[in-house]
Order: C-alpha cells, then structure tokens, then sequence
C-alpha cells in the first residue's frame, strides 16, 4: 500500500538542476512559493506558469511524475477551489441562492487559488524530485548554522532529521511486514465498523514501536562503538558546494521577480 | 489435483506507474496435500512473494491460485482474499516481531480468537501449542518482551501453530537462531507434517535442511521457477546449481568429489546418514 506513494520520489537523472547544490534550491523553492502569492493578474501567473514550465524541462523528469505528485493532492485543490467559488463576493453576480452564489469574482478567485497551488506543488515537486533526502538534510543543517549563535543545537537536529529520512523507507517495510503478518493471523484491516478498524492497528503499532526502539538502541550503541561523541568539531563527508550554477539559478529567480513585478505594474 | 495450484501467474509491484517491477512470471507451481516443498533461490528471485501469494495477502497481476477449494484471480474481491487465509499459517521471518499482547498465552490466542473461535477454547488451543513448541506453562503469564530471542522465536510459532492450518509456510524460520534452536524447530516441523499430514513450504537458503527435510524442491531465478523436482534431482546436478548461485549440501558435495574419483552411488545421497549408510558396507568389504 505505501509503495503506491510517488509524491516526493527522488528520481535519479542527471541534469543541470539535479547537479545544484540543495541549498540554492531549497532556498528558491521556497522562495517561489512566497513569489506565487504576489501575483494578483492573468498576465504575472502566466509568467510564473512559463518559469515554472521551464525549470520542470530542465529537471529531464518525465511529466508523468509531476503528474503523480499532484494526483493525490487533487481533491483538496478542487474543495478548495469550489469553496472559493461558492463564498466569495464581488463583481457580476450569475446565481445566488441564500448565502451561496456564484459570481464572476468568485470564479477569478477560484481560478487563482487553483493556479497557486498547482505551481506551488509543481516547483515542490521539482525539488524533492531532484534532490536526495540526505542532501536535503545537509541543505537544512546548512543553512541553519547561524542559529548555532542563539544556541539551538543544530547539529543535533541535522543528526536526526537525516536519521529519520534514513528509517523512513525502513519502518514502511518493517510496516508492511507486520500488517502481513497480523493478517495472515486473521485480522482484517478493510472491514468492520470503525471502533473494530481502530481496534485492529494496536496489533501494528506495539510491534512498530517496540521494533523502534530496539533499532534506536542498536543504532545508539553502534554510533558509540564507531565514536561518536557529539556534533561539535565533526568534520563533514558530503561537502556542499556553492557552484556558478547555483549562482545563475539565483539571478534568474531575481529576474522572474522583477519580470512579475513588472507585469504588476503594468 | 493438487491442494495448493497456481496456474500461469504473474505479479508485478506497483503496475502501471514508474516505478513498476515485474517480480514473478509465468508461474506454474502445485503441491499435493501432507508433502513437504522447499522453494529456493538466491535474494531478490520472488520466494517471498510467491508465499503471499499462496496466503491471499496479494492478488496475482495475471493467472490463478487455488488453495484448497477456493480460487483467486486477478478479479477477486477482498472476501475472497481472505477465505484464503483460513487454511494457511505463515511464519515470516523473525517472527517474533510480530507480537504484541500482554501475555505470551493472550498473544498466542490472538490468531484463533480472529477466526472466530470463544475465549476458552482459544486458550485451550494456545496452551496446546505452547506444548507443541516446547514451552512450558510457566511462560503463558510472562509478557512477551521479557523473553529471549528464541523463546520469542517460539511464542511466535506458536502464535501460528494455533491457527491450526492444514498447510504451514515457513519463510527462514531458524534464521538467527543457535544450532540447537534451529535443529528442534526443523524436527518440530517434520513432525507436524509426518504425523498431522500438515503440507509444509520452506523457503530457505539453508542447503542443508532442504536435503534432510524437502520431498520436493523449487528453484525460483529472476521471478521464474527454473526448476523443479525431486530434491535428489536437484542436488545431483551440482555444476547447475553453481551456475545459478545456489550452493549444495556438504555431503552432496563429498558424493560428488567421491564420484569423481570413481566411486559409484546406485542412489546419490543427500543427508549424513544416506551417506554414511552407503559407505560403510564397502569400507567393511574393502578390510
């Protein structure tokens, strides 16, 4: 059943986005996201839709994976996109009944929030596609080092946010093992009133958490034996590095905002 | 007829997206009732899958299974899955994470109280089993998590012993376990299909137990079964083997280097005791 998820797959192929260095695009990508809420007309979410067409042709990812990635999230988009239409006010009104109605504003909104999130689950997409979880870790602990300053204890957490993308793929195994096991013991997962249903993960969820602690433990000793004594003064495997590309990615993200902007104001 | 059938069967994981993996293949694989089959191959060749499919926990891609009297296509609901699943036991490798109750007895009693057994008959079948097994009435009170490895490893068996199938599928069951554990959980298994006429499928990279316990052995290589047969006919022909990355069982491997040496077998010996009995009358005669 989870081997069906492919949201946030990575994919391995080479191409000029998966070679740039995490940090440049995690930063950007995030940055995309707050960028798509500032454009208010057709013609600036028509340039963000043509940046963003653009980075997924240099990702080489076939689009039949963006695809994936959205299909899960289409039925929140639609509620959403119709609670739009349905509650909001303004302009030529084509239908109302009590406090719904349909008006051309309403339909203009729709149509934003639709186009939002789907640029914004696009450029997402683009990042955990290219992007190997480790790297993302190394990204994050990156870039939060100047917290070390307010003594948030950076390493730590860099430590176990790439422990626990290590285990995820693990635990849904170690998952999937146990279900299999507990069925094949007579306990049906899929039928039964609700009470039943929840009553029926208990025989998963002491195994799962007592199988997690024993690997935690395992994992702590074996962290030890190998000498590890803490995050400070560790020298680093993966080194990040900062390449002309990474640059250019930059500066054409400050063009795509001044190219929006521009739109805005005309 | 056999009682286990499935008849040209294909599965893939996850068909039509990308990542879509074809893991068996024209599977064609029967077994008669109260035998004893051993299904090998090295990682990754599709055993496990192929017992999943013989316990209704997935549905073939193509083709048909048949357990017993039941029937499952590719079309099949969820229902029909599970009417499988009655006559079948699995122990899965390192079973012991599988348990979860509070008491050894409680958790053993688990798989009968699903199938619709009462309380006090349930607890009757789990303390039979725990006898079964080898374990003594002082564990039905303990929790589960305070026992040893193997004891676990036991209570676990134990666990699908007490589903009572007609048919047992054991996926690497002494796997982590010493060699005394492993000697009494084989002998236990031969006993239950000897005396009960329980049908048994091993899955096992252990040679050695194959010889001395299978009637019938299956090779699985790339999600095909490549061969079939007797396990005489197996171990024979070594070079075979070896080219597919499987391993013989060291006194097959004597026989051999004492063929090649010119010594004639009428019958070529899988286990310690076939050999030893054939070599014996001749070193005598040679004195």
């Amino acid at each position: 059943m989870f081997t069906k998820v492919i949201f946030g797959r990575y994919v391995p192929i080479d191409s000029i986005i998966h070679r740039l260095d995490p940090r440049s695009k995690l930063i950007l990508s995030l940055y995309f996201i707050v960028l798509v809420f500032f454009a208010t007309n057709w013609q600036s979410y028509a340039f963000l839709g043509a940046a963003t067409l653009g980075t997924i042709i240099l990702t080489k990812v076939p689009l039949k994976f963006f695809w994936e990635g959205i299909r899960p999230l289409i039925f929140i988009i639609i509620l959403t996109v119709l609670l739009q239409i349905i509650f909001s006010a303004g302009g030529t009104t084509y239908w109302h009944w009590g406090i719904f109605s349909i008006t051309s504003g309403g339909l203009i909104n729709g149509i934003y929030v639709f186009l939002r999130f789907f640029l914004i689950i696009c450029m997402s997409t683009v990042l955990t596609l290219t992007t190997t979880p480790l790297l993302i870790a190394d990204a994050v602990e990156s870039l939060m080092k100047p917290l070390l300053k307010i003594k948030v204890p950076v390493y730590e957490i860099a430590l176990m946010l790439s422990i626990a993308l290590r285990f995820i793929p693990t635990l849904m195994d170690e998952t999937q093992k146990i279900m299999n096991a507990q069925r094949a013991r007579g306990v049906n997962f899929s039928s039964g009133s609700l009470l039943k249903r929840v009553k029926s993960i208990v025989p998963i969820l002491i195994p799962l958490f007592i199988s997690a602690f024993n690997r935690a433990e395992d994992l702590a000793t074996a962290m030890e034996s190998r000498g590890y004594r803490g995050g400070d003064n560790r020298s680093k495997f993966r080194i990040l590095k900062w390449r002309h590309a990474d640059t250019l990615a930059c500066m054409c993200m400050v063009a795509v905002t001044a190219g929006l902007f521009l739109l805005k104001i005309l | 007829m056999g009682q286990i059938e499935i008849t040209n069967v294909d599965y893939k994981y996850q068909p039509d997206t990308p990542f879509e993996s074809i893991a068996l293949q024209e599977i064609n694989f029967a077994v008669e009732q109260g035998t004893y089959t051993a299904v090998i191959g090295h990682t990754g060749s599709g055993k496990s899958t192929l017992i999943q499919l013989i316990d209704g926990l997935i549905k073939p891609t193509t083709g048909e299974v048949t357990v017993v009297d039941k029937h499952v296509t590719p079309d099949s609901s969820g229902k029909e899955l599970d009417q499988l699943r009655k006559n079948v036991g699995i122990v899965f490798q390192f079973p012991e994470s599988q348990l979860f109750e509070e008491t050894v007895i409680k958790d053993i009693a688990f798989g009968p109280k699903n199938f619709g057994k009462s309380d006090t008959e349930a607890n009757e079948i789990a303390s039979r089993a725990m006898k079964l097994v080898g374990l003594s009435d002082d564990f039905a009170e303990k929790s589960p998590f305070d026992l040893s490895g193997g004891q676990m490893r036991r209570v676990a068996i134990a666990g699908v012993l007490a589903l009572e199938p007609d048919i047992l599928i054991l996926d690497e069951p002494t796997a982590g376990l010493d060699a005394a554990g492993q000697e009494q959980i084989m002998t236990l298994f031969k006993e239950l299909n000897v005396e009960h006429g329980i049908t048994i499928i091993l899955v096992t990279h252990n040679m050695e137990d194959v010889a001395k316990y299978a009637d019938q052995v299956y090779v699985l290589n790339h999600g095909k079964i490549v061969k079939s047969g007797g396990s005489r006919e197996i171990f024979a022909d070594q070079q075979w083997l070896n080219d597919n990355y499987l391993t013989v069982p060291v006194t097959t491997r004597i026989a051999q280097k004492l063929i090649n040496k010119g010594y004639h077998f009428d019958e070529f010996p899988l286990t310690v005791e076939e050999l030893s009995a054939k070599l014996l009358p001749n070193l005598k005669g040679e004195k």
